[in-house]
């Protein structure tokens, strides 16, 4: 569907296409100078710089933290988190969502205490965390893997639970036995629904990141914010804020390329945990 | 009981549990089809059609009576069965190639064999240069000649079509019934096609069974056209009219529209 799409637009009227893309990324450009500007401006007011600093402040505070070194540092350690968690969350989700999507009664079983579970705000957890885990890397981690593991664990179920059984039907037709269904048909169509989990998941995996940083650390990004905050360093506070939305502009154009890769066949299952 | 039959139903009775209620969906149904003849099963929706065809399929038993292939009782799905549903059963995460090798693959021929025949057939079917295209990528029409040539790879002896080509727009359809015709013409194969469309029904077989309620069957014609026939040439037939007057006189009669649909 997407590639007919793509064809079509790709030949019509080009020319005009590509003005149009021209005039929208001007735009975009004058609308930022446009702001920063106005921004500049609104910081000449008197004490106006307390709340809203200005942009040649913050453009000075992050050329600063990038020639001593403490952006890469502090991302670094935000970026590890980020990955570490959302990697362990991703293969727990999937993990569990294999062991317990296929058995009804289980999961029927669990269902409550899962939903329940799943429904605390992460946010909550953390102090649990800080008394487990301490107040290192690890208590993010495990705060980014919390989050990342629900999202991918009921995407999973899903996926095992909700496979078309006109599909089952067809391969059992063609002679495949129970072992071929399950590796040709349930397998795949979980993996595949497991994959549209890890995709919403993405940009989560930051937040569980950023959140556990926020709350107790002496490092990242998450830290740089309140740090900077808590000594009414408003041009630092917006430095940090910048570089974080930098992080997860990257995060989401991951969240695209995923997508693209796999919107040719990827299934996106029904989210019940209870399909009947 | 003529000796050539390779499928035989006897006395089959279905009886469907929805819900506490009861639901008899064929009650005495008997039929032979002859080896080697293309079959066309007709009624309205609701008569059991699909429910029979299952059954010869192999994927639900009779509550009673029987069933047999080639002599033997069916009780599971079998190897020399193609079966053709009405919807598209392609596997979204495979490409048209991976989802025709799929016969073959169950069947574990080694893999530059089932990708040659695979070839092969992508192209008997038209669909040439597709090969890498996901389900998800296919018109209607491209995605049951996907269906048919899985349905080929495998070259079964009997087919078994659930009205395949009903989705599709009027042109395409008779495209697709004249390919039929073409790849069985000669084939020697067993084809029963269950559809609710008479005119297809008298186009393409050499006999026509029309189920009233329940599976009855209240007309079973031969079909005397000549083959090999050109499905949209053989409408303008008289005898195809004739033909098509006394078997929807037979619908006709016995059709009573059910309540509504549960």
């Amino acid at each position: 569907m997407s590639a007919a799409t793509v064809t079509v637009s790709a030949s019509q009227g080009k020319p005009r296409d590509a003005a149009r893309r021209l005039r929208i990324y001007g735009w975009r450009l004058a609308l930022f100078v446009a702001g920063i500007a106005v921004w500049q401006a609104a910081s000449l007011l008197k004490g106006a710089t307390f709340y809203i600093s200005s942009p040649s402040a913050i453009w000075a505070r992050e050329t600063q933290w990038f020639a001593d070194g403490t952006l890469l540092f502090h991302t670094t350690i935000t970026i590890e988190e980020t990955v570490a968690g959302f990697a362990l969350g991703a293969v727990a989700g999937i993990a569990a969502g294999f062991v317990i999507g296929p058995q009804r009664d289980v999961g029927e079983v669990l269902d409550p205490f899962i939903i329940a579970l799943y429904s605390i705000p992460k946010v909550a957890l953390a102090p649990l965390f800080i008394v487990w885990f301490g107040i290192g890397i690890w208590m993010k981690i495990i705060l980014a893997m919390v989050t990342v593991f629900f999202i991918v664990f009921f995407n999973t179920v899903a996926g095992v639970r909700n496979v078309d059984p006109d599909l089952v039907n067809a391969v059992w037709l063609m002679g495949g036995s129970s072992r071929e269904i399950l590796f040709k048909v349930i397998v795949p169509h979980a993996l595949s629904a497991a994959i549209t989990g890890v995709r919403i998941a993405i940009p989560y995996a930051l937040i569980g990141a950023i959140v556990g940083e926020l709350i107790a650390s002496n490092r990242g990004i998450g830290y740089l914010v309140s740090s900077a905050a808590s000594q009414f360093d408003t041009a630092g506070v917006f430095a940090a804020l910048i570089v974080l939305t930098v992080l997860a502009t990257v995060l989401n154009s991951l969240v695209n390329v995923v997508d693209q890769r796999t919107s040719r066949w990827r299934v996106d299952a029904d989210l019940s945990l209870r399909p009947n | 009981m003529s000796t050539n039959a390779l499928v035989r139903i006897e006395a089959v009775r279905r009886v469907f549990f929805r819900r506490d209620t009861e639901q008899l969906a064929l009650d005495a149904v008997s039929l032979e089809i002859a080896s080697g003849s293309f079959v066309c099963i007709v009624g309205p929706s609701g008569c059991g059609k699909s429910t029979l065809l299952n059954m010869i399929a192999g994927l639900i038993a009779p509550t009673s009576g029987r069933i047999t292939n080639a002599g033997t009782l069916v009780d599971g799905p079998r190897l020399n069965v193609g079966y053709l549903t009405q919807k598209d059963t392609l596997l979204p995460w495979r490409d048209v190639l991976r989802n025709v090798e799929m016969p073959l693959e169950i069947r574990k021929v080694p893999t530059a064999e089932r990708v040659r025949k695979a070839r092969d057939l992508i192209e008997v079917v038209g669909l040439r240069g597709r090969e890498r295209a996901y389900p998800r990528e296919l018109s209607g029409g491209m995605a049951r000649r996907a269906s048919l040539a899985r349905l080929l790879i495998a070259d079964p002896d009997l087919l078994l079509l659930d009205e395949p080509f009903s989705a599709l727009d009027a042109q395409l359809r008779q495209e697709m019934q004249n390919e039929l015709l073409r790849l069985w013409g000669g084939s020697g194969k067993t084809v029963i096609f269950v559809t609710h469309d008479l005119e297809e029904a008298i186009a393409l077989g050499d006999r026509v069974v029309v189920l009233g309620e329940r599976g009855r069957i209240v007309r079973d014609e031969q079909i005397g056209l000549e083959r090999p026939r050109d499905v949209v040439a053989i409408r303008r037939r008289p005898e195809f009219h004739a033909i098509e007057a006394r078997l929807w006189d037979a619908l006709a009669a016995h059709y009573r529209p059910e309540p509504a649909p549960s």
